[in-house]
Order: structure tokens, then C-alpha cells, then sequence
């Protein structure tokens, strides 16, 4: 109902993270002028858009340097068991619930691990998990959001209905219920990968929808139709790289919510288990150690805020690169 | 208006129905109730069979789900395998205590998160806007369970230091505790100070920078400039033009967030070891209490959509647009 | 005849990241009392920008310079407060947009009346009584009913002729109107200038018409201020301007005009595009696109001078000789 469709508008407002309320900016559609040429309000400037965005994006000097910081993070934990002396999974004798220092840099837990290891391996499988996640939600969230933003009628309303009841069943509670089947299973970060996946597509489904929804009646798209072109060209040439702006900055903050919802999905028991482990999950074996030995609770847990931190600046860095929303006076 | 939320509530039952009916097909192909039976040596096939048999479990899976509807209707969730009491009365007890934390925590966490967001956007570029800007983002990027943690540590520490339990960090009460109205209070809210900040803190992240963005959009349409033309003091064009509709998108938003903020408790409630929704859950899952899950996520579902109801009912009233019929 | 609106050497620069975009750049025109004045020019020209200067309603972020007097008294750079007591009731602005520039969750007639009450001492009641009073004025049928609506409850035109009940409310000296009708069909901006005539003709309310479109022009101004660039290029009663304008601009904007009363089919358009505001052409501003363009345009400086033709002014270093070349 066209009255009501307000309020569905603003329920697809919330990106969500499964343990938290909290949106971010209310998120408007890029600049998406046609391919080549930006028109200002005092002048015409023929600059391509990746250029213009990827300029806009550096001088944002935060999300720069967030950017710079993601890089050596993931840099250090992908490449960790090669520069690093010790591994996650070996256990000295001798070097026993040790404070930080120069041999151990995060020091190590009570049976000899060492926590700088352990940190880069958690790491490692919660980017790793973040960015597969953020990659199937991406793609099925676009597909579904596609599909029903351009053909409109009953397609759209069912694959409405049902990322409607996807957002009205608590996430994390059925996160933890699906989770639940994997739990004994070792290696299992893949399924755990699936699972979050699973429960992340419906935010940029209906994103996706309401840009295709305003692009399809753009000119560019009639003018293709009227040429002749099949959907599926229009579709993929036409209106998806002027989309193309809301759903990657959409990923990159999938990416947070991904890894921070694995992580808490290992905190609870539920996520990726022993013996492999994750941020969340050495959060969870040393919270009690915070008074005593600090090293083991507060390293894996800064590590992981600095890493969301990161991702979740640079994502605020790329939605000003595309959508500077300058304030602009009519002339 | 009347029509409007009949309309709303139209919708939301059938709703209600095909969440249960998810519901109940994720939790029977998730996961093995006797598992942990079959799993135990010496145990034969025919007691395995006739346990099978008491839960219902070799009935078809449509024939199962109808059954329990039929007493989801009324209000019956069936026995709780592992607490050994109703399933509803369970809920009741355990909702009654989340609740408590989600609603301080949502309430709370409203009002200051309007306030931060309209005066950052007020005075933007200002050293507040930079300033909560730059935490929203910290907390933001924080995940519940570390700052729980963390608050739990800080509160030991406190107490320490002080020689006196100020922060409760163990439950959600002090057990037997005889001590009249104001005693009571007090305890509850000693244990309610440190959970409740957790989510207060995260929610506000969120919220306030949404509360920001929206009056900052406000701030600059065609209205307020109107409203600025026509004469009208800075004070005035704010409260009777930008905050009037500025408020509107936020709360709404809140009041969708429902479930997310459920999330976020059900997680303090772990490191807090309350006894709420939360712990219940958990616990339910690693026992394999299939009826205290259906149950739980048919009433978490339900709540959502009641919230939903009620975001849609404010929205309606406060933006006459919606209204019509 | 009284000078209501005296603006001198106007300048106005928006600071951006992109770079300072010289928005208006040394503007003079004086507005009397009871007389419309119509601003030309393309989006870009400053015409906007000029007025909400004016109004003291421009955005954080920019640079203001020169003078804008109202009755002999400066209003560049008060005091928010002091601005207040013009804004509203002694100058009026109606914005292009009606739809967004109404609230949408207030009723009209309480805007209206609100505009009211911010500047005169009445009771509410007689604050709604003189809205639905006004509605009835501007053409609004119905009015009691209609001021208890919502704006999204009006049709386009119906809103714009409630903005101007709203700007018209305390009587003003001067209206603005800013693109009225760019937003509406043909149809309707016959109406709403109708609504604009009544009001000059019954309240003697100068008007300040600003648009892009000549014919809207033609049928409402007095004099006519024609501006690009920032700049205005040429000023004059209507006459001047549409029978022997003088300035290449004003020729090439003519001539963009279909015609029904030649025999001549071929539209001409300007060449080439509005310039950048941020890097404006040297010299006369026009330059890269004039069809008269000579040696000393792109180094001289232009000024408005007075071309020897009654009130009708020009900044075109050639204008006497376009009197060959027009039409």
C-alpha cells in the first residue's frame, strides 16, 4: 500500500549487528550520473566516476589511515606463522603465564601458548570468516534484491515477504539455534561461515531492491529497453554499476557485522571451537583472567576492536566517497 | 487512523503464523533431542524407540508442528525436559527478568542517544560532534560480550578498591534477600547498573549517529529554510520544525531494533549470569530442549512483531502522510 | 519613486573542499517600491543566491562582501536577532519547491499563521481567522477546510499560492519569489502568477521575480536584470530587453526561443556550457561563448554602464554596436 510503504522504507533502514542495536547513517543512493561526465551545479567536469570516488576516498584521512592499519593487520595475522617465532598451537614448557615482552609479544596463557600467536590465528579465521561472509551475503542479497526491485509484481512481493520474516525472527537467537548443529564438529568455521551468511543477505537485498526500484524508471534504462536490449543486459550493464556504490559500501560494513557476529557466536560456544580458534572465543577462555593476567583477556579483545574499528571506518570513508552530500544552493 | 492499525494488525498475524511454522522446521531439523541418549553405550534400540515415542518424535513433521501450534495457541508449550517445569511458566519467570534489562537499557539509552545526535548535529564540526563521533565509532565497533567483560572487571576492581559491593556482577538479584521495598530496589538496581550500561553504551553508539544524520537532514530542508525566512527565532524553527521531525525516524528505529537489543542481552545476561531469556537459551541449546526453544522463539518472534506493531502505530501518528483511512 | 532595496557590489563565495566557488560576484540593483523586478539567467548565474543573501539565508560556509541596504538600513552582517524583524514581515521569500517547502507534519493554515504570530501581537485564534482569510485571497477555495489540511493534502499549485499567503501574512514591502513556478504545469503557473499580480496590484508589494524562464518574465516584470556568471550582464525595462536587448547573452537567450511570428524555423542555442564558478573566465565572463566575442573580451574587465538608451544598462564592452546584430 503506497501509504504504508513508508514505514516498510524505514524498516529496511536498519543494518544491524546481531548483538546490538545501532545504525548507521541513514544510507542515500550515489551520485549515479551517466558514465563520464559529473555535472556541478557551476560547471561541467568530465571525470570518470571510479576517479572521482577514489579521490574523494583519499582525501578522507581517516578512513586512509584505517585503511593503511586494516592492511598491516590482516598483513601481520595472515603472515604471522612466517615471521613470528612461535606457533598458536605450540606449548613451552617453560614460558608459563608470562607478561608481554620482547619473546612474547602478547605474552602467553597458562599452559605455555603463546598469545600473540593465538591473536594472529584468531584473526586470521575471523577475516577469514568476515570476508566470505560478506561475499555470499553480498551476492545473494544483490541477486534477491535485483530480481524483485526490476521485475516488480509477485516476484518481488514474495521475495519481500520473505526477507521480511528473515528480519522479524530474532537473528542471533536463530543464528545460535542453526549454530548449535555444528558445534561438536571440528573445522567447522566453514559451516559457521554458511550460517552467518545465511542471516546476512537481507539488508542489501532491500537495499539493492529500492535502488533498482528508483533506477528502473531512470531514462537510460527506458532508452535501453526501448532498444531492445534483453533484461538481463540492462540488468548487468545498465543499472547494477550505478548500484554499484551502495552495495560495496554495504559489504564492507557486512564484513564488520560478520565478524563481530562469529565472534560472538564463539564467545557463547557456539562458533568456531577447538582446536582451531577465534577472537571471540579467546575473549571467552580468558575473561576470567582479566584481573589476573590481563594480557590474555585485553590483547585478543583490542585486536578485534581495532579490526572492526578499521572496517567500519573505511566503510564510512567509501559512503562519503560516493555520496558526499555537499550542501548545495540553487543558483 | 483506526483503519490504519487494523490494517497493520492484519498483516502481522498471519505473520506470527509463518514465523511459527519457520520456526518449528529449523528447530526439528536442527538438531537431535536424544542425542545425548543415543550417544550413551548400552543403551538399547527399543528404550531409544520408546523415548521417541513419549516425545512424539516418530509422528510426521506437519503432524507435530499442528499439534504444537494448537498449544502455542492456548498458551502450552509443552514440558521443559531439562528444568523439569512448564514451558510458559519458565518463559514468564525468565522474560520477566530480560525484560527488565531491555527496556532500562532501551529507554535510557533513547534519550541520551536524541540527545547527543541533535546536539551534534546542532553544532556539527563543533569539538562534542568530533568528540562523540569518535566514540560512537569506538563502541560501535565493540562487541557486547568484551565490554560486558570488561564493565564486569572494572566493577570487581571498584568494589574492591571501595571495600564494598557497589556493582553486582553475579545474577540478576542477591537470593533471599529479606529486606523490604527500598532494600529490594536497591539490590536489583545495584545488579541492573553494570548490564545495563553495557547495552546502554553500544545502543547509544548507534542510535546517536542516526539521530545525528537525521537531524542533519532535516536541518537542511526546504522547510527549516522556509521557516527561517518567515522570521522565526533559531530556538523556534528547531523545536517546532527541525525536532518535530527530526524525532520521528529514531524512535521508530528503536522500536524496530527490538530484537537486535535482545540479542545484545541475551549475551550480557551470559557474562552477568543472569537468569533471563538469555542463559535459557543457552542452556536449552546445549541440552537439546527442543520445546523451551520452539517456545522461546515463537515468543521472541512474537515481541518482535508486537514492536513492530507499535513502531508502525507511533509513526503513524506522529506523520499525518501515513495516516490516511 | 523610492528606492525600497538598494544592493551594492554583492559578492558571495562558498567555501568547499572542491575549492571557493565565487557565487556572485559584485552584483548592484536596486529594487523601488511597487515595481517587479525580474532576475534571468540559467541555474549557475547566482540569481538564487543573490536574493538568499539577501535574506541572510545562506548556508554556513560562505564569504558575503558589499552592501545590501533595505530603507537606507544595512543588513549584511547583523546580528541573527536583528535580522529577524525583516525576515517575514518586511521581506518575504516563497521558494521553487512548494512540496518541500511547507512541513509536512503542520497544518497550513497553522504555518501560515505562524508567520503571523512571529512578528505581530495577535491571539492565535485571530492569527488562524487572518490564514484562512489569506487562503481565500491567493484563490483557495473552501479555505476554512483547506487550512486544517496537510500540505500533502494540496495539489502543486495549491501550494505554491499557500506559500504565498504565507509570505504575503505581515504585509511585506518586498516579495521574492524564487523559481515559483519552475516546479508546476503550464497550467498551474498561470494561476500562481495570477496570485503574485493580485498581490503587487491589491497590497502594492514589490516583487522580485527570479526564473529562468522568459516567458514568465514578459508577463510579469517591470524592469528586468539579466545575470550570468555571477555577474549581471544587463539591466532595463521590459521593453529594452526583449526588443533591442544589448548584450550578446541576452541576444543568444532571445534567440533560444521558438517563435511564432517568423517565418524563421532554426532555433539557435548558446554554444557551450555555463563556465565554473570556481575558476571563472577572465575578463568578461561570457567570453568562451559569445558570437561577438573580440580581442579585449577576454582580458577587460565588463561593468554595468549606462548605454545612452534611458535606464537600459549593459556590461558588454560592444554593446552600442549589437544594435546591428539583434534580432
Amino acid at each position: 500500500m503506497a501509504d504504508d510503504g513508508d514505514i516498510d522504507a524505514l524498516r529496511s533502514a536498519p543494518l544491524e549487528r546481531p548483538d546490538a542495536p545501532g545504525v548507521p547513517e541513514p544510507f542515500a543512493a550515489p551520485a549515479g550520473e551517466g558514465e563520464g561526465e559529473e555535472l556541478t551545479e557551476f560547471g561541467v567536469a568530465a571525470r570518470s566516476q571510479t576517479r572521482l570516488v577514489l579521490r574523494r576516498f583519499v582525501r578522507h584521512r581517516v578512513a586512509m589511515a584505517a585503511l593503511v592499519i586494516l592492511v598491516v593487520m590482516a598483513a601481520m595475522s595472515f603472515l604471522a606463522p612466517h615471521f613470528y617465532k612461535y606457533k598458536y598451537d605450540f606449548q613451552s614448557r617453560t614460558d608459563v603465564s608470562q607478561a608481554p615482552s620482547l619473546t612474547h609479544w602478547f605474552g602467553t596463557d597458562e599452559i605455555g601458548k603463546d598469545t600473540f600467536a593465538l591473536v594472529m590465528r584468531g584473526a586470521t579465521k575471523s577475516l577469514q570468516v568476515g570476508l566470505l561472509v560478506a561475499l555470499v551475503a553480498t551476492f545473494v542479497g544483490v541477486l534477491v534484491g535485483a530480481l524483485a526491485g526490476y521485475y516488480r509484481g509477485w516476484l518481488d512481493g514474495i521475495l519481500m515477504r520473505v526477507t521480511d520474516l528473515f528480519l522479524t525472527i530474532p537473528s542471533l537467537a536463530v543464528l545460535l539455534v542453526v549454530a548449535n548443529r555444528y558445534r561438536e564438529s571440528s573445522g567447522n568455521w566453514f559451516s559457521i561461515m554458511l550460517v552467518i551468511a545465511a542471516f546476512a543477505w537481507m539488508y542489501q537485498a532491500r537495499l539493492t531492491r529500492s535502488e533498482f526500484l528508483s533506477l528502473r524508471e531512470r531514462d537510460f534504462v527506458q532508452s535501453a529497453r526501448a532498444l531492445g536490449a534483453s533484461d538481463a543486459r540492462i540488468i548487468l550493464r545498465h543499472m547494477l554499476p550505478n548500484a554499484l556504490g551502495s552495495i560495496i559500501v554495504n559489504a564492507t560494513l557486512t564484513v564488520a557485522i560478520a565478524i563481530l557476529t562469529e565472534s560472538t557466536l564463539s564467545f557463547l560456544g557456539l562458533g568456531i571451537s577447538a582446536p582451531d580458534t577465534s577472537l571471540g572465543k579467546l575473549v571467552a577462555d580468558f575473561q576470567d583472567a582479566a584481573r589476573t593476567r590481563w594480557w590474555l583477556f585485553y590483547m585478543p579483545g583490542l585486536w578485534l576492536i581495532l579490526l572492526l574499528l578499521c572496517v567500519n571506518f573505511v566503510g564510512d570513508g567509501l559512503r562519503d566517497a560516493f555520496d558526499p552530500r555537499q550542501e548545495r544552493t540553487r543558483a | 487512523m483506526f483503519g490504519f492499525i487494523l490494517r497493520r494488525l492484519a498483516i502481522a498475524i498471519p505473520i506470527l503464523f509463518v514465523a511459527s511454522f519457520v520456526v518449528f522446521m529449523l528447530v526439528a531439523t536442527s538438531g537431535d533431542p536424544l542425542a545425548g541418549l543415543r550417544a550413551q553405550p548400552g543403551v538399547s534400540a527399543g528404550t531409544i524407540k520408546a523415548r521417541e515415542h513419549e516425545l512424539k518424535l516418530d509422528q510426521p513433521l506437519l503432524q507435530r508442528y499442528g499439534n504444537w501450534v494448537k498449544g502455542a495457541v492456548h498458551g502450552d508449550f509443552g514440558e521443559s525436559q531439562h528444568f523439569h517445569e512448564s514451558v510458559s511458566t519458565l518463559l514468564r519467570r525468565r522474560l520477566a527478568v530480560t525484560l527488565r534489562l531491555v527496556l532500562v537499557a532501551t529507554v535510557i539509552g533513547v534519550l541520551i542517544a536524541i540527545a547527543i545526535g541533535v546536539f551534534s548535529a546542532v553544532r556539527q564540526y563543533s569539538v562534542f560532534d568530533y568528540g562523540s563521533t569518535a566514540l560512537a565509532f569506538i563502541f560501535y565497533s565493540m562487541p557486547v560480550f568484551w565490554l560486558a567483560a570488561v564493565l564486569k572487571d572494572v566493577g570487581i576492581r571498584i568494589n574492591r578498591a571501595v571495600g564494598h559491593t557497589i556493582f553486582f556482577t553475579f545474577g540478576e538479584r542477591t537470593p533471599n534477600l529479606a529486606k523490604g521495598l527500598v532494600g529490594t530496589w536497591s539490590d536489583r538496581i545495584g545488579h541492573l547498573i553494570l548490564p545495563s550500561l553495557t547495552l546502554i553504551l553500544i545502543s547509544v553508539a548507534g542510535w546517536s549517529r542516526y539521530q545525528r544524520a537525521t537531524m542533519l537532514e532535516v536541518l537542511h530542508t526546504d522547510y527549516v529554510r522556509a521557516a527561517r525566512a518567515k522570521g522565526l527565532s533559531e530556538a523556534q524553527v528547531l523545536r517546532r520544525h527541525a525536532l518535530r521531525n527530526a524525532l520521528i525516524p529514531v524512535v521508530t528505529v528503536v522500536a524496530l531494533d527490538f530484537s537486535t537489543v535482545l540479542g545484545g542481552a541475551i549475551v550480557t545476561e551470559t557474562v552477568f549470569a543472569w537468569h533471563g531469556m538469555g542463559s535459557l537459551l543457552i542452556e536449552s541449546l546445549f541440552e537439546r530442549d527442543t520445546n523451551v526453544i520452539l517456545g522461546w522463539l515463537l515468543v521472541a518472534s512474537a515481541i518482535v512483531i508486537l514492536f513492530n506493531l507499535l513502531a508502525d502505530i507511533y509513526y503513524g501518528y506522529l506523520d499525518p502522510r501515513i495516516r490516511r483511512g | 519613486m523610492t528606492e525600497l532595496l538598494a544592493v551594492e557590489d554583492l559578492t558571495v563565495d562558498f567555501l568547499t573542499p572542491d575549492g571557493t566557488v565565487h557565487a556572485v560576484r559584485g552584483v548592484s540593483f536596486t529594487v523601488a517600491a511597487g515595481e517587479t523586478l525580474g532576475i534571468v539567467g540559467e541555474s549557475g548565474s547566482g540569481k538564487s543566491v543573490t536574493m538568499l543573501a539577501t535574506m541572510g539565508l545562506l548556508p554556513r560556509k560562505t564569504r558575503v562582501g558589499g552592501s545590501v541596504r533595505f530603507r537606507g538600513e544595512e543588513l549584511l552582517g547583523r546580528k541573527p536577532k536583528e535580522i529577524r524583524r525583516f525576515r517575514g514581515s518586511k521581506l518575504a521569500m516563497v521558494f521553487q519547491d512548494p512540496m518541500t517547502s511547507l512541513n509536512p507534519v503542520h497544518k497550513v493554515g497553522k504555518q501560515i499563521a505562524e508567520a503571523m504570530l512571529a512578528h505581530q501581537d495577535v491571539s492565535k485564534r485571530a492569527a488562524w481567522a487572518q490564514a484562512v482569510e489569506l487562503l481565500d485571497t491567493v484563490g483557495i477555495p473552501a479555505p476554512g477546510r483547506r487550512a486544517d489540511q496537510y500540505p500533502h493534502e494540496f495539489s502543486g499549485g495549491m501550494r505554491q499560492r499557500a506559500m504565498i499567503a504565507m509570505a504575503i501574512v505581515n504585509d511585506p514591502d518586498i516579495l521574492i519569489a524564487d523559481e515559483p513556478t519552475t516546479a508546476l504545469d503550464v497550467t498551474i503557473q498561470a494561476q500562481v502568477l495570477e496570485t503574485l499580480d493580485k498581490v503587487k496590484r491589491e497590497l502594492n508589494t514589490s516583487i522580485v521575480l527570479i526564473t529562468h524562464d522568459l516567458g514568465v518574465i514578459s508577463r510579469m516584470a517591470d524592469r528586468v536584470a539579466v545575470m550570468y556568471a555571477g555577474e549581471i550582464v544587463e539591466t532595463g525595462v521590459i521593453d529594452d530587453i526583449f526588443v533591442t536587448p544589448r548584450h550578446p547573452y541576452t541576444i543568444g537567450l532571445l534567440n533560444s526561443l521558438p517563435r511564432l511570428d517568423t517565418s524563421n524555423t532554426t532555433l539557435t542555442p548558446i554554444t557551450g556550457s555555463p563556465p565554473s564558478m570556481v575558476h571563472p573566465p577572465s575578463g568578461c565572463p561570457f567570453h568562451p561563448r559569445c558570437f561577438f566575442r573580440r580581442e579585449n573580451c577576454s582580458t577587460d574587465k565588463t561593468n554595468l554602464r549606462d548605454i545612452g538608451l534611458g535606464a537600459h544598462t549593459s556590461a558588454c564592452h560592444y554593446a552600442e554596436a549589437l544594435s546591428e546584430v539583434a534580432r
